[in-house]
């Protein structure tokens, strides 16, 4: 056993509104720099779309992410042999118009327009060329489902979806969605830290953050390929690879990420979850229909006496270990288990978990009257607004069961609430849903809790990063308590 | 006034006659320069055999059809026809648009002998001036023999070099045409210097008789050809080198290769952004 920590998340789909409030945060504190500004390290799509990149999701285009051949697991971009044709001439890196051109306004323009009988405007400006361009596409060019011929309608996840229950989907009177938040996974796996010739791509040992080393870094841009996600960006500019870094220095201090912190709707909670590394090589090149299981396997139980010893010896902090007792993520993940990682089939064991939205049919049109007073408060699951295929191949490697079983869980808490709280719901109905997901009320009233009444400190459980630790490795703390805070960073140099 | 008249026909009917008669030796030696190429009157068989006498050992008719077109005589199984055509290397003797009359001529004009036609002295000095040249052997003139073939110089009046048609393989290098024979080993094929010089005088072949009807040969120009097709026959004791077939190969091999390569750079070639139908769609609307 090797037991190592882990930074993890998890986004609850129900809770987000879409108001890419994180997705600004996140750009105002690291990627409002020049050769960054097309970076979303966070960025929230509209389900179904296509995202950002454009298809991100269909890796028959980008080749990211880990393919199983016979027992073992390769990369799709980068074996030994593949991976140095491409070294010089890579055919399947995303290029600008794939993401977008990005672009500003000539504001001087309106502002320092004289008086005249027209209303002054300001062009848009390329932000690479400084030449006034026409805008064509942005980051979430498909939010709120808008341009839907052209990216709702093409979205990867809908295959093996029927054709009629496509068609329904995108059915003006029937038409749904719902936002789908994403950022860097922090891999058990990462595709990105395998396919880098340089070794610039790593992850980080004390909590599993993966870092791309700007010295290192030269610009082969394997990982921008490698990562499944997309979330590995190139930086024109400086020709350095950038990728989110869990702001790291804000969890050194103890705060939540920026994204996470300035979430309107509270929908992401932090924690850590502890792992053994052992497995990994084993449960990712596991049966597509095991996937989801395995990865779950892999976390282990912070309350066992056991796992407890072999993480003390493994160096891992009392903090640490207690923090991970009181991970929100934890009961998401492993003890509640209706928290699942977006696109379990790339194999790279994401860090991040999403509860599924519910989508519950609330009313129908009859008669051309909306009709919200239904016999059942809720419709089936079964009935889901969008197909439950469309879910499982979002969530579940295109396992339906898995999304089935989560969602009843999620729907027996709401009748569970219902029921104590406005007390109409039929005893029979509430049994069933009991018996049927294993939930108990105590259970349910917990998850109730976490979902929609904790605050900060119980959202984010961030483990103390013992940068002195960290130091002592390297020269004496005194020493460093000696010399920091005051002076030059890069000494002078003396000619004579 | 009458026999006026008479005298007047009677002499006019015999310088008529007389003039007939001198066209008609003129003619006969005119067709016969095409036959010189390959034939002499009393010099010895070269390419094809020696026609003195030729008249009386053959008849007339069998001449005639030989003459306008020896492929079909051979063709039809004709024993003796067959025979010349064996003896003489299978060498085919180019088909003659000649009728009858002009072949009879040009019996005539055989049956005549080379003899009788008065010497002209400056012909008679260029004569013995090439017979010198042959016997010499000079390396200079087997240079300039291999510098005119190859075309390093211009033939005097202008006519095409050997190798645009030819080639001639000359220290393990030939870089001739392969339009037309390979004459690496002429010389022997077409039996010494006087084959070779009637084929360049007056060619049989009618691409290369049309080539050189404006820019004749000059006789010394000729003889320094032939010197150099001898040298290089002397150099190649084989039939026709054909050094060539190995960097034909290799040729092909890295013709494929290239080939090869360049599909796989097709076919790896850097996709079109995903994005782009929708932006081709969308300029085609806002305009």
């Amino acid at each position: 056993m090797d037991i190592r920590s882990q930074i993890a998340m998890v986004f609850h789909l129900d809770k987000c509104i879409g108001c890419h409030t994180c997705s600004i945060a996140c750009k105002n504190i690291w990627t409002d720099r020049k050769g960054a500004e097309y970076m979303w390290w966070n960025n929230v799509e509209t389900k179904p779309g296509t995202g950002y990149p454009t298809k991100w999701e269909d890796q028959k285009i980008y080749k990211g992410g880990w393919v199983k051949n016979g027992d073992k697991l390769e990369l799709r971009v980068a074996g030994k042999p593949t991976g140095l044709t491409r070294l010089y001439h890579n055919p399947d890196m995303p290029v600008m118009d794939d993401y977008y051109e990005p672009w500003t306004y000539d504001y001087d323009h309106l502002f320092e327009a004289p008086a005249g009988s027209d209303q002054p405007t300001a062009r848009t400006i390329s932000l690479v060329t400084g030449e006034p361009i026409d805008v064509k596409g942005g980051p979430n060019w498909d939010d709120d489902l808008s341009g839907t011929p052209d990216y709702g309608r093409n979205d990867i996840n809908l295959r093996n979806v029927g054709a009629e229950d496509q068609e329904a989907m995108f059915q003006l009177e029937r038409m749904t969605m719902h936002y789908l938040p994403r950022m860097c996974n922090h891999c058990l796996n990462p595709a990105c830290v395998a396919a880098c010739p340089s070794g610039a791509v790593y992850k980080r040992g004390e909590d599993g953050v993966v870092l791309i080393s700007q010295e290192k870094c030269r610009a082969w841009r394997l990982c921008v390929t490698a990562c499944p996600y997309k979330k590995s960006y190139y930086n024109w500019s400086s020709g350095k690879s950038e990728k989110c870094l869990l702001c790291y220095p804000r969890l050194e201090t103890g705060q939540a990420p920026a994204c996470m912190h300035s979430c309107v709707g509270r929908i992401r909670y932090l924690g850590v979850l502890l792992y053994d590394a052992d497995k990994i090589k084993e449960f990712a090149s596991c049966p597509e229909n095991e996937l989801i299981d395995r990865q779950l396997d892999i976390y282990l139980n912070p309350f066992s006496e056991k796992v407890i010893r072999d993480a003390k010896k493994n160096g891992i902090a009392d903090s640490t270990i207690e923090a991970a007792q009181k991970s929100p993520v934890y009961k998401f993940v492993k003890e509640w288990k209706i928290a699942l990682p977006l696109h379990a089939e790339f194999r790279t064991m994401p860090s991040l978990f999403y509860v599924p939205p519910m989508l519950p049919v609330m009313g129908k049109m009859e008669n051309g009257v909306y009709e919200s007073t239904t016999t059942n408060l809720w419709g089936k699951i079964e009935e889901s607004r969008l197909p439950l295929q469309y879910l499982a191949n979002l969530f579940s490697a295109g396992n339906q069961d898995k999304i089935k079983e989560v969602l009843k869980k999620l729907m027996t808490v709401r009748y569970h609430r219902r029921q104590v709280t406005v007390n109409d719901i039929e005893g029979s109905l509430l049994d069933a849903a009991f018996e049927s997901t294993g939930l108990t009320p105590d259970v349910a009233d917990a998850i109730y809790r976490l979902t929609s009444l904790v605050k900060y400190d119980e959202r984010f459980v961030i483990p103390a990063a013992h940068r002195e630790e960290a130091i002592e490795m390297i020269e004496s703390t005194d020493d460093r308590k000696g010399n920091t805070g005051f002076g030059e960073k890069k000494g002078t140099r003396r000619v004579f | 006034m009458k026999q006026k008249m008479n005298i007047l026909a009677l002499t006019s009917f015999l310088l008529t006659g007389l003039l007939i008669q001198q066209v008609t030796a003129q003619d006969g030696a005119a067709l016969y320069k095409t036959c010189a190429a390959c034939h002499t009157i009393g010099g010895g068989k070269t390419v094809g055999p020696d026609l003195k006498g030729i008249t009386k050992r053959r008849t007339n008719d069998w001449l005639v059809q030989f003459i306008q077109s020896s492929g079909k005589l051979i063709k039809s199984g004709d024993p003796d026809a067959v025979a010349v055509f064996k003896q003489f290397n299978n060498i085919p003797m180019p088909d003659n648009a000649l009728t009858v009359d002009q072949v009879n001529k040009i019996l005539a004009h055989i049956d005549g002998g080379a003899g009788g036609a008065a010497i002209d002295p400056k012909q008679a000095a260029l004569q013995h001036k090439v017979d010198s040249m042959l016997k010499t052997n000079s390396p200079l003139d087997i240079l300039a023999g291999k510098e005119l073939f190859n075309g390093e110089r211009r033939l005097e009046n202008g006519g095409a070099s050997c190798t645009s048609c030819h080639n001639a393989t000359y220290n393990n290098s030939g870089k001739g045409g392969i339009l037309a024979k390979d004459l690496t080993k002429a010389y022997s094929r077409l039996g010494g210097f006087a084959g070779i010089k009637g084929i360049i005088a007056s060619a049989p072949f009618p691409s290369m008789l049309a080539t050189y009807k404006n820019h004749p040969v000059t006789e010394i120009e000729n003889a320094q050809i032939q010197l150099f097709l001898k040298s290089a026959d002397e150099q190649n004791p084989a039939q026709p080198v054909v050094a060539k077939t190995w960097f034909l190969h290799a040729a092909m091999v890295v013709g494929l290769v290239i080939l090869l390569a360049i599909t796989g750079l097709w076919f790896r070639r850097k996709r079109l952004s995903v994005n782009h139908a929708i932006l081709k769609r969308q300029e085609k609307y806002s305009k």
